[in-house]
């Protein structure tokens, strides 16, 4: 099973001042010349009434239109904006006309464009550029750029990067107010923090991956998902109690809102390295009778939604107000997405656009109004189904992630039962070397008994630190 | 995930260690094997559910399990076809024996064919073949397989495993074919690689075709690679068997010094190999070089299992040779080995063979007189013969009386009548053990003629008396046998056999009734045997037998007998004691008692005869004596019906103070009833214990304590010795044993009411020697048998009452002294503060005074009372002496008329208890020393102890007034 463990937070965050004499009069004054090139300044002034997303058509236009942006105030207005409505809004534009700024935030969307299309060097190529520490995108950019090293196996390179990150995360945190944002950077900072266990894990340092994992404090919003990283890397060090352990970790009712049904398949795979054929096969077969049905209702159930962007939007909306569904999968499918924190950003970002709709209110050219109305609602219309499609995503990956399972699964199985099938021609369970050995203990507990130190109650300063002790039966 | 698992290595284990499997678990383990292959198809199918396509590499996986599960079912329905008994199983349809297991193999078939048509260019489509090849295999359509195998290996790629393992299972076909040549050069292309743990099996295979083509050289190179792998545990191990065939390579390409070397070098036995050698070249003929090296490696042998192997071997090679003497040699060697059991059943029956057939020939050669003129000759043969006669007994134990009768008639046929007898002798007696009549017979007639041909005197003794014997056993009426009775039963007198010979005169009375006077002189022979040697019991049988009418004898021999038996009667002793004849029947029962003739029971009847005898006479140390004397000899039983008699004894003994014999005797007779049931066990237990203590022997006395519950004397009884050995030992000062005494009975809590009194000795005893700690001790646990006692409602005896009040009264006076301690003093607070402290503990001490008085202790209550009215009186006293200083008259005044209305109540109090003192004494009559202290009002200072109502005189210590 090969692992990669890579996703890029969207990022964002700060403001900066700019001409305190703009105002929408000016900008209106700017419409109506019809001159396209100043469409900046206009967006600057609107930025200054805090009309974010009612500005973003107009700066989209200006790109799409202008040859090449040369203006370093220009650039200032688009980190402003970028900042203030999130790199998806942007993202969306083809690269051709992203490349026309030299931004640091339009040149971190196209270098994410490009790690998403696997073209490294590329994507390094954007990041060239030095982007001044105080830059709100500096610390994602130096995520992005780390994780790029990461997954090239230059991990001298990812680790420099990863520690300048989390020092420059930690600057920006230190000067930030705003509650989101301050989330936002604190996970970036986590992914830093992780990004060097991650390097080393990439290049089969498990053992000093394990030490690195353990600089990940446990309150961190990310470590949840971590635990699953550290129990693979246990697993390549063939500690497969501790994997056992930080698995069952999952148990805790806490962790309710992890979907991750690879947690299962590792565990089966866990058992069968220790030549627990019997454990091995009855998470199989627990696994397949947890989620083989539901997730045939489930996945019929989004495929029903089709591209209906509003619906998932609202799927996850109306279970983070406490709406529960028929299906189990679905349930935990939602709040699992509720809480990734790329939702939460492109979320936040959706929130903040509609409180512009109050501040719209106070703009007195009923002309001007209805051009800023019709833009706010064009970019919050895409920033909903940016939502959406996030959420469909999600949810279809989920979808394949169970058939994933269930396919890892069945091999599992079939291995199982191959090693079995070998132990019973070479006659080695049945002689006295073989089942027999090792404590009786081993033999007669039942799979609920591994549970007996956790006895439902799993303590907040030990969860993942929990080792099973169970006995390999390999010969 | 790695999806291509690793399908062909598992179907090499099922083809290749099937019949490894194949064993007493075999069972088991093909039941859960076809539950993991049903699990695999079931998770095949449900894998592709999941992915939602028939996949190529699924359906291959799907084909070798339906595959695998065919050929155990077939394991499976062979097995019960075999089952079957043979007549039936031709009726047997093999079709549907078999039909599970086809329908599997069908669907193998199946499922592969349609792979290769929807996936033609699959490319692990070499393994489709190799199933395809496999089936077949198992249809037993050998070319079809084959055509597989051949199609399997064309399209696999050149090194990959399919294509070796093709490689191997045509060479495999080819090698049983017996096609060396080709299974040798598929061989060689599929073993190039060391692929798996089975190529040193497959390169033994090799080496064989090598050896088979002649390549001898390639042959023993391969089969030594082999070797080297076998040693490392990733391999199967084919050492064992390239041990076994290395030599065959190594002899047949004339190279045995390398065969040596190479055994050597590898720690094997030389002898092992040269065994090997030998049998091998036996096989191919080669008699003369497996004698040299077979007589050759004997010499390097190892062991005893070695020399029996080689021994075997040699036996048939010697014969064909003439080696007479090494055949016997080595027959010997293996008759040693068989004695030791280390001949298996094989070695067992060619050892048999080869006895036989020389000892058969050796006789018919002596028998026909081959030898008559080469008496050397004749003489070694015959001893040959005779030991391979001998070695076939031992062999044959349930018919060796025939080879001792024939090894008997060898030596008879040359002449050699005395080492025949012993043979025929030893023959007759085996006969009569396996119940071989014929031969007991046969061997019977040739020893009577055998001792009749000149045989030494030596002989003669030592065979006759068996040889009649044996004749009579199987001619027992026979004419001739008349005389051969008396002539035995004369042989067997004149060897003082007088056993054997009873037994020939009853097989002869038997044989022939009739004939009274030779049974008549028998039997005189006899009984004179028996006067001479003084064994009258014997003589008083054959008396009663002739009295009986068993013998008939003529009257004069009657008499004879009749008088010899009336000396043996004693009767004159019972007769004297019925007429008072005290002196002359203890002269009888003396006399009977020290005969020898006497029998126990008359002994011991004799023994307590006398005892009782002595007893009337009054002699009571004989009394004693024979008394003792005839317990000790009498059973339980017997004892239980004398057992007055003996009580008698003991109680004369104890009133003569004869204690020390009187106990003996009651504890002897006690330990002999000890297990009957007898209602006097109790007494003789009751008056050894009572003497025992009366003599301070209290050793005896316990160890008689420990024994009566075994004996079964009640508890009851029991436990009052014990008190009676505790007051003893208490009386006594042995207080360590007493102490051992308490906690012996302490378990038992009926007996804490009885044990109070004796702890109140110990505990005094105890501070008497200062051990006042040990002595708190003991009286805490007196109160805790006190109180326990008191709450179980058991009745305590007088003196323990008496006992625990005093301990009970020693704390009152501790606390009367510590009130008394408490002295009255001005300032009128602490005065008032005193006051009220002392009330409080004359309040406590009244409390405690009168629970101690309603104990029921004699002394206890007027104790009591007595520190009641002192303790009563002294506060009084002390609160109208006190006089405050330093204040005027008046306040002096006021206080003391304010006192001495506190104190009236005071000296009230102390009257009433004085009345109710002087009531209970003379109510309950109490008698105590407190008693004085009430009663007695004299003039003097002091209160006498002792009080007399007519006046007696009053003198102190020194007698004066």
């Amino acid at each position: 099973m090969k692992k990669t463990f890579l996703s890029i937070p969207l990022f964002l965050s700060l403001s900066f001042g700019m001409n305190a004499q703009a105002s929408v009069q000016g900008a209106w004054k700017i419409y109506q010349s019809g001159d396209k090139s100043r469409y900046p300044q206009m967006v600057s002034e609107l930025i200054q009434d805090k009309m974010y997303f009612s500005s973003i058509p107009f700066i989209k236009e200006y790109l799409a239109t202008t040859n090449r942006v040369n203006d370093a105030a220009v650039d200032k207005v688009l980190d402003q904006l970028i900042t203030e409505v999130g790199v998806k809004q942007f993202e969306l534009l083809p690269s051709n006309i992203l490349e026309k700024s030299s931004a640091p935030s339009i040149r971190y969307i196209l270098a994410r464009k490009a790690f998403r299309q696997a073209k490294y060097d590329l994507a390094l190529k954007y990041l060239d550029k030095p982007i001044e520490e105080w830059n709100p995108v500096k610390p994602y950019a130096l995520l992005l750029e780390g994780s790029i090293y990461s997954v090239s196996k230059k991990e001298e390179q990812a680790t420099r990067v990863f520690k300048e990150c989390v020092d420059v995360a930690e600057d920006h945190i230190k000067k930030e107010k705003n509650p989101d944002r301050i989330r936002q950077l604190k996970i970036s900072r986590d992914y830093c923090v992780v990004g060097i266990p991650r390097s080393q894990f990439a290049i089969q340092k498990f053992s000093n991956a394990y030490s690195s994992y353990l600089d990940l404090e446990k309150s961190s919003y990310i470590w949840p998902e971590i635990l699953f990283e550290e129990a693979w890397n246990s697993f390549y060090l063939k500690d497969y109690n501790r994997t056992l352990g930080k698995l069952v970790t999952y148990k805790a009712p806490v962790f309710n809102y992890i979907f991750n049904p690879e947690i299962e398949v590792l565990k089966a795979l866990s058992y069968m390295e220790m030549c627990l054929w019997e454990d091995s096969k009855n998470t199989v077969e627990a696994f397949y009778t947890k989620y083989e049905k539901d997730n045939d209702i489930y996945k019929k159930f989004i495929d029903s939604l089709g591209k209906d962007y509003k619906q998932y939007y609202s799927l996850v909306k109306e279970h983070t107000e406490g709406k529960l569904r028929n299906n189990p999968i679905l349930n935990t499918a939602l709040a699992s997405v509720s809480r990734d924190p790329a939702y939460l950003e492109l979320y936040s970002s959706f929130n903040s656009g509609r409180d512009e709709i109050e501040r719209m209110k106070s703009v007195s050219n009923d002309r001007m109004r209805a051009v800023l109305n019709e833009n706010l609602r064009e970019s919050l219309n895409t920033q909903r189904n940016l939502i959406g499609s996030y959420v469909r995503g999600q949810l279809q990956l989920y979808a394949a992630q169970i058939v994933k399972a269930f396919e890892d699964m069945s091999y599992i199985k079939l291995e199982v039962l191959s090693k079995r099938k070998t132990e019973l021609y070479e006659d080695l369970s049945l002689t006295k070397g073989g089942r027999a050995r090792g404590d009786i203990a081993h033999l007669k507990r039942t799979d609920k008994q591994y549970f007996w130190t956790f006895n439902g109650e799993f303590w907040a300063d030990e969860l993942g630190d929990y080792v099973f002790s169970l006995k390999s039966e390999c010969k | 995930m790695k999806r291509k698992l690793t399908f062909l290595l598992c179907l090499g284990f099922i083809f290749t260690t099937s019949l490894q499997t194949a064993r007493a678990d075999v069972e088991q383990r093909r039941t859960e094997l076809l539950k993991v292959l049903d699990e695999e198809l079931r998770e095949v199918t449900r894998l592709n559910k999941q992915i939602g396509a028939q996949r190529p590499d699924l359906m291959l996986r799907m084909a070798q399990v339906l595959l695998e599960k065919g050929r155990l079912l077939k394991d499976l329905e062979n097995q019960k076809y075999l089952e079957i008994p043979a007549v039936e199983r031709d009726k047997v349809n093999k079709d549907e024996a078999f039909k599970e297991s086809r329908r599997y193999f069908d669907q193998a078939q199946k499922t592969v064919l349609v792979l290769l048509k929807k996936a033609p260019r699959f490319e692990e489509r070499a393994d489709a073949y190799y199933i395809l090849a496999y089936n077949a295999k198992e249809l037993k359509q050998e070319e079809q397989s084959k055509k597989f195998f051949q199609k399997a290996l064309e399209e696999s790629r050149r090194d990959s495993v399919v294509a070796d393992k093709s490689r191997i299972a045509l060479a495999e076909i080819y090698f049983n074919k017996g096609s060396f040549d080709k299974s040798m050069s598929l061989y060689e292309a599929a073993l190039k690689n060391k692929r798996d743990k089975w190529w040193t099996k497959d390169a033994f295979n090799l080496a064989w075709s090598y050896f088979k083509m002649g390549k001898y050289d390639k042959a023993i190179n391969t089969m030594l690679e082999s070797y080297d792998l076998s040693k490392n545990s990733k391999y199967i191990d084919m050492s064992k068997s390239i041990e076994r065939d290395i030599a065959f390579f190594y002899t047949e390409a004339g190279k045995s010094d390398e065969a040596i070397a190479f055994y050597k070098k590898n720690g094997k036995s030389i002898s092992e190999v040269m065994l090997k050698v030998g049998r091998y070249l036996k096989t191919q003929g080669k008699f003369a070089a497996a004698e040299k090296t077979l007589s050759d490696g004997i010499q390097y042998k190892q062991n005893e299992k070695e020399e029996v192997e080689f021994n075997t071997e040699l036996l048939s090679l010697y014969e064909k040779f003439g080696r007479d003497q090494k055949h016997l040699e080595a027959c010997r060697a293996l008759s040693s080995q068989f004695s030791k059991g280390n001949l298996n059943a094989d070695q067992v029956e060619v050892l048999k063979y080869n006895v036989q057939k020389m000892s058969a020939l050796i006789q018919q050669q002596l028998v026909a007189k081959t030898y008559e003129h080469q008496k050397d000759i004749r003489d070694k043969k015959a001893e040959a013969a005779n030991e391979y006669f001998m070695i076939n007994a031992l062999l044959n134990p349930a018919k060796s009386q025939e080879d001792y009768f024939h090894a008997g008639e060898t030596y008879f046929a040359i002449g050699k009548f005395d080492k025949a007898v012993p043979l025929y002798a030893e023959a007759i007696k085996r006969a009569q053990k396996n119940n071989d009549k014929k031969t007991e017979a046969s061997a019977s007639n040739a020893l009577m003629a055998s001792l009749g041909s000149g045989v030494k005197k030596t002989t003669a003794d030592e065979y006759l008396i068996p040889a009649y014997e044996s004749f009579l056993a199987t001619n027992p009426k026979g004419e001739k046998s008349n005389v051969v009775y008396q002539r035995l039963f004369s042989a067997q007198m004149e060897r003082k056999n007088v056993a054997d010979a009873e037994k020939t005169l009853l097989n002869y009375k038997s044989a022939f009734p009739s004939d009274v006077e030779p049974q008549e002189k028998m039997l005189a022979q006899v009984m004179d045997s028996y006067k001479d040697a003084g064994n009258k019991a014997a003589l008083a049988g054959w008396v009663k037998r002739i009295d009986a009418g068993e013998f008939k004898v003529s009257p004069e021999y009657a008499s004879k007998v009749k008088t010899l038996v009336l000396g043996m009667q004693f009767e004159k002793v019972e007769q004297a004691s019925q007429k008072g004849d005290k002196k002359g029947a203890l002269r009888g029962y003396l006399q009977i008692y020290k005969s020898p003739e006497s029998n126990p029971e008359a002994k011991k009847t004799a023994a307590y005869n006398i005892a009782v005898l002595f007893y009337e006479t009054g002699d009571y140390k004989q009394m004693y004596a024979w008394a003792d004397k005839s317990a000790g000899m009498m059973s339980p039983s017997d004892l239980v019906k004398f057992e007055k008699d003996y009580i008698l004894f003991s109680t004369d003994l104890f009133q003569r103070r004869q204690f020390t014999e009187s106990s003996a005797l009651s504890e002897k007779v006690f330990d002999k009833i000890c297990t009957t049931d007898s209602k006097n066990k109790r007494v003789f237990f009751k008056n050894a214990n009572v003497i025992y203590l009366a003599e301070k022997q209290f050793e005896k006395s316990k160890s008689l304590l420990v024994k009566a519950p075994k004996c079964g004397v009640g508890n009851d009884i029991v436990l009052a010795g014990y008190l009676d050995h505790l007051n003893e030992l208490a009386a006594a000062s042995r207080w360590s044993s007493f102490n051992d005494v308490i906690k012996m009975l302490e378990p038992t809590k009926t007996m804490w009411p009885y044990l109070i009194y004796p702890s109140s000795l110990l505990a005094n005893e105890l501070e008497n020697i200062g051990r006042v700690e040990d002595a708190k001790k003991v009286r805490s646990k007196m109160m805790t048998y006190y109180e326990d006692s008191k709450k179980q409602k058991l009745d305590i005896p007088l003196e323990a009452l008496d006992s625990v009040s005093l301990v009970r009264l020693s704390a009152l006076e501790d606390q009367i002294a510590k009130m008394s301690s408490m002295k009255l003093n001005f300032p009128e607070a602490e005065y008032n503060k005193t006051l009220k402290a002392k009330f409080a503990l004359l309040d406590k001490i009244t409390t405690e005074a009168v629970s101690i008085s309603e104990m029921g202790s004699g002394i206890g209550i007027v104790r009591a009372y007595r520190y009641l009215v002192q303790s009563h009186e002294a506060l009084k006293n002390e609160i109208l002496n006190f006089t405050p200083a330093g204040k005027n008259e008046a306040y002096v005044a006021s206080f003391k008329g304010s006192m001495a209305k506190v104190a009236e109540p005071l000296s009230r109090q102390a009257d009433d208890f004085r009345q109710t003192a002087i009531k209970k004494i003379e109510k309950d009559n109490i008698l105590t020393s407190d008693n004085s202290w009430f009663l007695v009002k004299n003039e003097f200072n002091f209160i006498p102890e002792y009080f007399s109502e007519n006046g007696a005189a009053l003198m102190d210590k020194a007698g004066g007034k």
